[in-house]
């Protein structure tokens, strides 16, 4: 991801949104909404958190092997040398 | 003295010292000396690396003492701080990983020497690592030495100094080589014994166990409140901070430099926060509901963080606890040994080679990292030997402290062409300056600092990049090339 010229490095859209995912999904169980739903005796607030303690490593994961899944997918003409742009 | 657990151990604190004499006599026997002792060769392996990186993090912190923690400060502080560092994995993975890799440098400080090309940098940054990571240092030597005191039966102070001279002595002799290997003996001994732990207390569960968690909340009616023990803004600085600690952690982050890839790099750290994750899970959810059972006399006596041995006790006969007191240890000095060498290489490589002698042959710079290695442990000993009563908001404000300071140069550095030295040294002073200030200066709610530190960083380092002139062609070059996949 080189982008030359520009001012920000490009981030994949894939990491992009997972890194967004996480942010929003923190915000979201810091809202006062969560504090008083209990399950448990235990408010939402700390299973929103233990929640994300296999979610977000499973998510992870899953990201960077379909990444390679991707990258071994290449297309003939690429694996031959050949430029698709015409 | 518990003679069995004794044995297991001491068999245990040998096997790691002879483990450093091999390593040791590897990398002096090796071409690429300082490459192997700072960074393993570069050719750890992904699964290995995995359980090196959860050896690094799970700490006297987090295993040994989560129980206790958790029982005292509440499941949601606890929770959230602990999923700050598995969340911080993952964002490091994504923000920091391959760069740092495809660099090929060997630790964060060269990395933002590289960036930057700044003589305050060189002398900035490891200041900023040697003073966080000592204060983390202290925390886990006081957990060692707590343990050690339980095995041995002698002072805390006895045990300190028996545990710190066991670290030193391998750390010294084979760096990072030991340190990994160690780690990989550490981290397997970790996933096997909290999983026994856990299963141990499956099977005594003396009722069903939604009743049992139920009855938790008799004895700590707050155990799953929000803010019975602390405001929720300390829950929410305890996230922030872990989740941005792991990006400029140097005891953690020095795992990406040991990959034998940027890919293996990022599914490592991925997948020793699953494990991480799934043991502090079950743990958690298992064993907190036992500390009710205990006499609170015995409680009363004992510190919080050892609360997990006493309801192992109960579970396991003595040869058990013996190995699973060592399991326990290993969560400490794991953590540790990876501190100690975090410090020792930003006195040797940092500061010896990079600004006293940058013309130091291989030789010296081992030479000098054994002895830093040496100097440091003993100096931090005989501090911890007293640890001040405030030694838990030390630990965290270590790493609250070294976020604030580092996290906007380097992640900046890393993604934004405009970033420049006189903005990063900006971000570098006000995000250090103002946490110091918070921390020291006002009464602020516990683990808060951060969220004050942290934005006043990022913006100042904004406005002055965005004001001076940006970096040379030459560096952006070598950035996009750190960008590219190798």
């Amino acid at each position: 991801m080189t982008n030359k010229g520009k001012k920000w490095y490009k981030i994949r859209p894939r990491d992009g949104i997972f890194l967004l995912g996480i942010f929003f999904y923190v915000i979201v169980f810091f809202l006062p909404w969560s504090y008083d739903v209990m399950i448990l005796n235990v408010s939402l607030v700390a299973w929103g958190a233990y929640l994300l303690h296999v979610l977000v490593p499973a998510v992870g994961i899953l990201l960077i092997i379909s990444e390679k899944d991707i990258s071994s997918r290449k297309p003939e003409h690429m694996e031959a040398g050949i430029s698709k742009d015409k | 003295m518990k003679i069995i657990e004794l044995s297991v151990v001491v068999i245990y604190l040998i096997a790691l010292i002879i483990l450093g004499r091999v390593t040791q006599k590897r990398i002096s026997q090796s071409q690429a000396g300082v490459e192997e002792y700072y960074v393993a060769g570069r050719n750890v392996g992904t699964g290995v690396n995995s359980l090196a990186m959860m050896a690094a993090l799970g700490s006297g912190g987090s295993f040994m003492a989560g129980t206790g923690t958790a029982f005292n400060l509440g499941l949601p502080f606890l929770a959230w701080m602990t999923v700050g560092s598995i969340v911080g994995f993952s964002v490091a993975s994504v923000l920091v990983a391959k760069p740092l890799r495809n660099s090929r440098k060997f630790t964060v400080s060269e990395f933002l020497n590289d960036r930057y090309g700044h003589i305050f940098f060189k002398v900035a940054i490891p200041i900023v690592i040697i003073i966080g990571s000592a204060m983390y240092l202290m925390s886990q030597m006081t957990a060692g030495g707590l343990i050690a005191s339980y095995v041995t039966g002698l002072s805390y102070q006895w045990g300190l100094l028996i545990i710190t001279v066991v670290f030193i002595l391998y750390v010294s002799m084979g760096g990072m080589l030991a340190v990994t290997w160690t780690n990989i003996l550490q981290g397997i001994m970790m996933v096997a014994l909290i999983s026994i732990i856990t299963l141990g207390g499956i099977f005594h569960f003396p009722i069903r166990w939604s009743e049992f968690f139920a009855n938790t909340f008799a004895e700590q009616p707050m155990l799953g409140a929000v803010g019975g023990t602390m405001p929720i803004t300390a829950y929410l600085g305890a996230f922030v901070t872990w989740a941005a600690a792991i990006c400029v952690t140097p005891h953690l982050i020095m795992r990406i430099f040991t990959s034998s890839n940027a890919r293996s790099a990022k599914l490592s750290m991925n997948i020793s926060m699953l494990m991480y994750g799934s043991l502090m899970l079950a743990s958690t959810f298992v064993l907190v509901p036992f500390v009710p059972l205990l006499d609170s006399s015995l409680l009363e006596a004992t510190h919080s963080d050892m609360w997990l041995l006493l309801i192992v006790e109960q579970f396991f006969p003595a040869i058990l606890v013996g190995v699973i007191t060592a399991g326990i240890m290993a969560a400490v000095m794991s953590t540790t040994d990876a501190l100690l060498l975090a410090v020792s290489s930003a006195f040797a490589y940092d500061l010896y080679k990079g600004v006293y002698k940058p013309k130091a042959t291989h030789q010296q710079i081992l030479r000098a990292s054994a002895i830093f290695t040496w100097v440091i442990g003993i100096t931090v000993m005989f501090i911890t030997l007293h640890p001040p009563p405030f030694l838990v908001v030390l630990y965290t404000a270590a790493v609250g402290f070294m976020v604030a300071a580092l996290f906007a140069p380097l992640v900046f550095g890393i993604w934004w062409r405009q970033a420049n030295s006189a903005g990063a040294i900006t971000g570098l002073s006000v995000g250090a300056v103002s946490f110091m200030v918070a921390f020291l200066g006002f009464e602020l709610p516990y683990n808060s600092e951060i969220l004050i530190a942290l934005p006043l960083s990022i913006i100042s380092m904004m406005i002055v990049s965005v004001w001076t002139q940006g970096p040379s062609q030459n560096m952006l070059d070598r950035m996009d090339h750190y960008h590219q996949d190798i």
